[in-house]
């Protein structure tokens, strides 16, 4: 009983403290590459905290909504052309 | 065993502590002029006892305490000792203040009471001028942040208007809400209180043009409260000047709906693009 309260400390203490390889395992994986979302006249998009609407032609203009406290908006298109970057 | 019950007794010492910090009052400091300190014209002839006024910070005293928020008012101003139920009396409510005399003493002041949150409603005996009194004030709790290392929450409000009501704060309050989004945009920790437009003040609520009776300022002290227990945003009129810059924003465009709590406005999209 002991010995199994024991084992189940460290292990718990081994999850607790990442418990992982580190090292430079991250060269192996993948670079999230940014997503681009060409916006639509009149459609609402939502967006998020780090996303950025950028133009496409000189007379973008957007709608922007926001309930206070959410970490989203609503953006719509008035006007000209805009592309959504998102950074996944 | 020996080494794992010091373990215990270690982490249990942490969670002590950590709960120690976490139950130290929040120190508030409401800062600003005569309606900070409870003052009214009919003061000037006839003084009320300092012990006895509280304006708005009476209410909100007694409501931080009904909602169970540990608070710590400071301040070098001890207004509502001889308050029943008792108030916590300090702050910096000065009488008579421009925002400018304000920001000459404001790093003083957070030096001598240091505050996790300041409440600023400033600008009603100096309105008519620019907003870069408030911009000083903000300045200074900037440099007392750098210098002592403490962060300050500043919650700064929209003034209430006159009982007559003055075009000026209009104009002053429009100003004011683009000077706290660009702040905010810049990295500093602000939130925009519309007091002006929430607590809705009416002819019965003011003891003189300026100043609101006790019915007035328990609805000021009901948007300070909101503002202390609600999500921590840079408030609906700051939003927009928060993401664009005031010359790509339609002009009368934003929408400020207390009902559903939102804003909406439209706007050019800059070169440099919209970053949320």
């Amino acid at each position: 009983m002991k010995k199994l309260f024991i084992s189940l400390s460290i292990s718990l203490m081994m999850i607790g403290c990442g418990g992982g390889s580190g090292g430079s395992s991250s060269n192996n994986e993948s670079v999230s590459q940014p997503s681009n979302i060409e916006m639509v006249l009149s459609a609402p998009y939502t967006v998020y905290p780090g996303d950025q609407i950028v133009k496409t032609s000189e007379n973008a203009k957007v709608t922007i909504s926001h309930i206070d406290g959410h970490s989203e908006s609503t953006v719509i298109l008035v006007d000209g052309n805009a592309t959504i970057i998102r950074h996944n | 065993m020996k080494i794992f019950h010091v373990k215990i007794h270690f982490f249990v010492w942490i969670f002590l502590a950590v709960q120690l910090v976490y139950a130290a009052p929040v120190r508030i400091m409401p800062m600003g002029d005569s309606i900070t300190y409870d003052d009214t014209v009919a003061d000037q002839e006839r003084p009320r006892s300092k012990g006895k006024r509280g304006g708005y910070r009476k209410h909100l005293w007694y409501m931080l305490q009904d909602a169970g928020y540990e608070a710590d008012f400071v301040g070098s101003q001890r207004i509502g000792a001889d308050i029943q139920p008792p108030i916590d009396p300090d702050n910096e409510g000065h009488p008579g203040w421009s925002s400018y005399r304000l920001a000459d003493s404001t790093y003083d002041f957070l030096v001598r009471n240091p505050a996790d949150i300041v409440l600023l409603h400033i600008g009603t005996n100096d309105h008519q001028s620019s907003i870069s009194g408030i911009n000083e004030v903000l300045d200074m709790i900037d440099v007392f942040e750098q210098e002592s290392g403490l962060p300050v929450k500043v919650y700064v409000a929209l003034i209430i208007d006159r009982e007559v009501p003055d075009r000026n704060i209009k104009y002053f309050n429009e100003n004011l809400k683009e000077l706290v989004g660009r702040r905010i945009k810049n990295g500093d920790n602000l939130t925009l209180v519309d007091m002006n437009g929430l607590a809705k003040l009416r002819s019965s609520d003011y003891a003189d043009n300026t100043h609101p009776n006790d019915s007035g300022y328990r609805k000021m002290a009901q948007v300070w409260f909101n503002a202390i227990m609600g999500p921590d945003t840079p408030g609906l009129y700051a939003f927009p000047y928060v993401l664009v810059n005031k010359s790509y924003i339609e002009k009368d465009s934003i929408i400020v709906d207390y009902n559903s709590n939102s804003v909406q406005f439209t706007t050019q999209v800059p070169v440099s693009g919209i970053t949320f």
